[in-house]
């Protein structure tokens, strides 16, 4: 009686603990993307590249854009192409409904989240040997050097999923209006869920009432991808959902002191919320205003892109 | 005395404290047909000191110091010991001692600017306060001109506050300068309470001009005065020269209360005492001085005719994306906000690793070897100047005692 007791106990501890130690979910890679803070490279982390090696990583930091735009935001459609959007390597424009004024791809799709869905599709699909993407609104103001820089010594095989992370619940996501930065595994593992109903689908926003941004997140999640905040050096963060002239009034309730230092990042990558004017501000003062005499001898080298008088 | 350089993989020495005026030309060419902007195959840049500590005059003949900017002479060409002979303490505390960048408090011997604003004791701690949390400090000195004495600190001018007496308060600033800090600038910076000003890119463009010749420079407009006056809001400079001239003009009467429009009676003094007013346009013709935000400028707008902000300008105006150099100088109507915002985009924002279109200082593109092969991305630009210097060390190095 005995015996048999140890041996129901000895089964029983046996099965719990298999069942324990069951995970469901997913496949994790070597790199563990819980961590949730992505820091750009250090000056002195890039100087153990040899010069091709340079070369190499700053081939494979080349990005494409995906711009979600909409007819009725016409000014905000043609500030993206005439700014910012020029610096990407490949700049692609999905709307909703076709627009005579302006060319994009037209996803004939109301719904947001159906419509991002297709974009990501198209992109994946359309990506050439292009391993970076970067999803804006037309609202958003990138400055895709800085993009390229906190990508550079990243592996784009490794499932990546960053910008202004955020959490709501237990779900951390990034934050659309600040832009989304997929890697070429990470959009592959979501192009591959986008198939499964269950557990993403199409029209899960008009059943859970959940803005796109967390529902990427979700369908992410399910793949083993998570989303981590996009910071340089310091700490500071890159994507803002903000404008410039906002944060800097947020700065100087916040440090009145040290309205600047306090502020954004010299190495931001995302502004939110600036006009069409603004952008175009954005420009001169990104691309051109500087202060005479200061060389900052970076480790790479991006020429102004062909064809464009403002920056 | 000559000596022959030896190589080493050495840092950039900045003497832009040392520097009176930067000379490009083509060897033969003499010094006073001196034109910043031309691109010659090879460059003479001479250094002239006038401190008693360093009677040398140096010049360095070649062609390949690239990497360095403007006021920067690669140590490539230089051997550490004659160096430190020749240039004195001054060298060995920058070669040795702390980082080239770091002589933010070395006064500029060269381009010292005195800035003055105007300002009142309303604006103190809404805008004047910005002022001085952002772009004053660069200035080699600074003075804040009210009607009252202040810990601010401000200098009382005597003068009451009000719109019809900014002429006299520019009158009295300036004797109070003449009167106590003459010596200890070369140009004098008139700037507004609402004035976003960039010293290092002043500095550059008062670099071409000489202090000691009776010269103003600003926004140049058109009406009222024959030569053209200065905006007054998106701040203007006088040479010493000018500064002594005005002053006497008054003592004299030569110069009077000539209207309540500060910058035009500026302007008719200036022309009474044959102050030249300057063309302050970089070399591609874009304007450096602004009397309005950027946004009035750079925004694209189809072709028209001149808006209203645009009427006065002597020299065409260009509106878009040609309006204003890379290295712009001032913008006015600019509050708290804007204030820092412009200096964190001026001073902090950059693109990583972007090639600017515009580098007036980029000559080496002449006269590149093979060796230069132009590529996407680049490595660490010390390699280049090793590269560099095979060709420039067989160079030799004169030194002249003056």
């Amino acid at each position: 009686m005995f015996m048999k007791g140890m041996i129901m106990g000895g089964i029983f501890c046996l099965v719990l603990s298999l069942l324990a130690s069951f995970n469901p979910s997913t496949e994790h890679t070597t790199e563990d993307h819980h961590h949730h803070h992505l820091q750009a490279p250090s000056k002195d982390e890039l100087k153990h590249f040899s010069h091709s090696q340079m070369e190499d990583l700053s081939n494979q930091v080349r990005v494409y854009c995906i711009i979600m735009v909409q007819p009725k935001i016409l000014v905000y459609w043609a500030a993206a192409i005439h700014t910012w959007s020029k610096h990407c390597d490949k700049a692609v424009f999905y709307t909703s409904e076709a627009s005579k004024a302006l060319e994009a791809v037209d996803l004939n799709e109301k719904d947001d989240w159906a419509r991002l869905r297709k974009a990501l599709t198209h992109a994946y699909e359309n990506a050439g040997d292009l391993r970076w993407f970067f999803v804006a609104q037309p609202t958003t103001f990138a400055i895709i050097e800085n993009l390229k820089y906190l990508l550079l010594t990243k592996d784009p095989n490794e499932p990546f999923y960053l910008g202004n992370a955020a959490k709501s619940g237990e779900l951390d996501y990034v934050v659309y209006d600040s832009g989304i930065v997929l890697s070429y595994e990470a959009l592959k593992r979501l192009v591959n869920v986008f198939k499964d109903e269950d557990k993403c689908p199409e029209r899960g926003g008009s059943l859970w009432n959940v803005g796109e941004e967390k529902q990427l997140a979700m369908c992410l999640k399910y793949t083993g991808v998570f989303a981590e905040n996009g910071e340089d050096i310091h700490g500071k963060g890159l994507f803002n959902s903000k404008s410039v002239e906002s944060l800097i009034s947020d700065s100087m309730q916040a440090n009145p002191t040290n309205v600047v230092e306090g502020c954004c990042s010299d190495m931001a990558v995302t502004f939110n919320g600036m006009s069409p004017d603004q952008m175009q501000v954005m420009m001169f003062g990104v691309y051109r205003l500087r202060p005479y005499g200061h060389d900052f001898h970076d480790l790479l080298l991006f020429d102004p892109p062909v064809g464009s008088n403002n920056d | 005395m000559k000596s022959t350089v030896h190589c080493k993989e050495l840092p950039c020495l900045d003497v832009s404290g040392l520097l009176l005026r930067p000379a490009y030309y083509a060897s033969g060419v003499p010094d006073d047909q001196q034109s910043v902007g031309v691109n010659p195959p090879d460059f003479v840049l001479s250094i002239q000191l006038t401190s008693q500590d360093f009677p040398y005059s140096l010049q360095v003949l070649g062609s390949c110091c690239f990497p360095c900017s403007l006021f920067m002479v690669p140590i490539c060409l230089w051997d550490p010991k004659v160096v430190v002979a020749v240039l004195n303490i001054y060298i060995s505390d920058i070669l040795f001692g702390t980082s080239p960048g770091g002589n933010q408090n070395s006064t500029s011997h060269t381009t010292r600017i005195l800035c003055w604003i105007m300002t009142g004791p309303k604006n103190l701690e809404s805008r004047t306060n910005h002022i001085r949390a952002t772009w004053a400090k660069r200035c080699n000195k600074v003075l804040y001109m009210s009607s009252t004495k202040t810990d601010f600190p401000t200098v009382e001018l005597n003068v009451s506050e009000g719109r019809e007496n900014l002429y006299w308060k520019t009158i009295r600033a300036f004797q109070y300068i003449y009167q106590n800090h003459l010596d200890e600038a070369d140009w004098f910076l008139k700037a507004d309470d609402d004035t976003f000003i960039v010293i290092e890119n002043l500095r550059y463009t008062l670099s071409k001009y000489d202090p000691e010749k009776p010269l103003y420079v600003g926004r140049r407009f058109s009406p009222f005065i024959a030569q053209g006056y200065m905006s007054g809001g998106a701040g203007y400079v006088l040479s010493k020269e000018a500064v002594r001239r005005f002053n006497k003009g008054f003592q004299t009467g030569e110069c009077t209360h000539y209207s309540t429009l500060e910058d035009v009676a500026m302007g008719k003094c200036m022309e009474t005492m044959k102050v030249e007013a300057a063309d302050s346009r970089d070399v591609k013709g874009r304007q450096v001085f602004h009397p309005y935000p950027p946004d009035y400028y750079v925004v694209r707008r189809p072709p028209r005719p001149r808006p209203w902000y645009l009427l006065y300008d002597h020299y065409t105006p260009v509106e878009g994306p040609g309006c204003c150099s890379d290295f712009a100088v001032s913008f006015h109507y600019i509050y708290a906000v804007q204030m820092y915002a412009l200096e964190y985009l001026t001073h902090h924002l950059r693109p990583y690793g972007y090639k600017y279109r515009f580098n007036p200082d980029e000559r080496t593109e002449i006269k590149t070897t093979t060796k230069m092969a132009k590529s996407k991305s680049r490595p660490e630009s010390n390699r280049e100047s090793v590269e560099r210097t095979e060709n420039c060390c067989s160079q030799t190095l004169s030194i002249q005692p003056h």
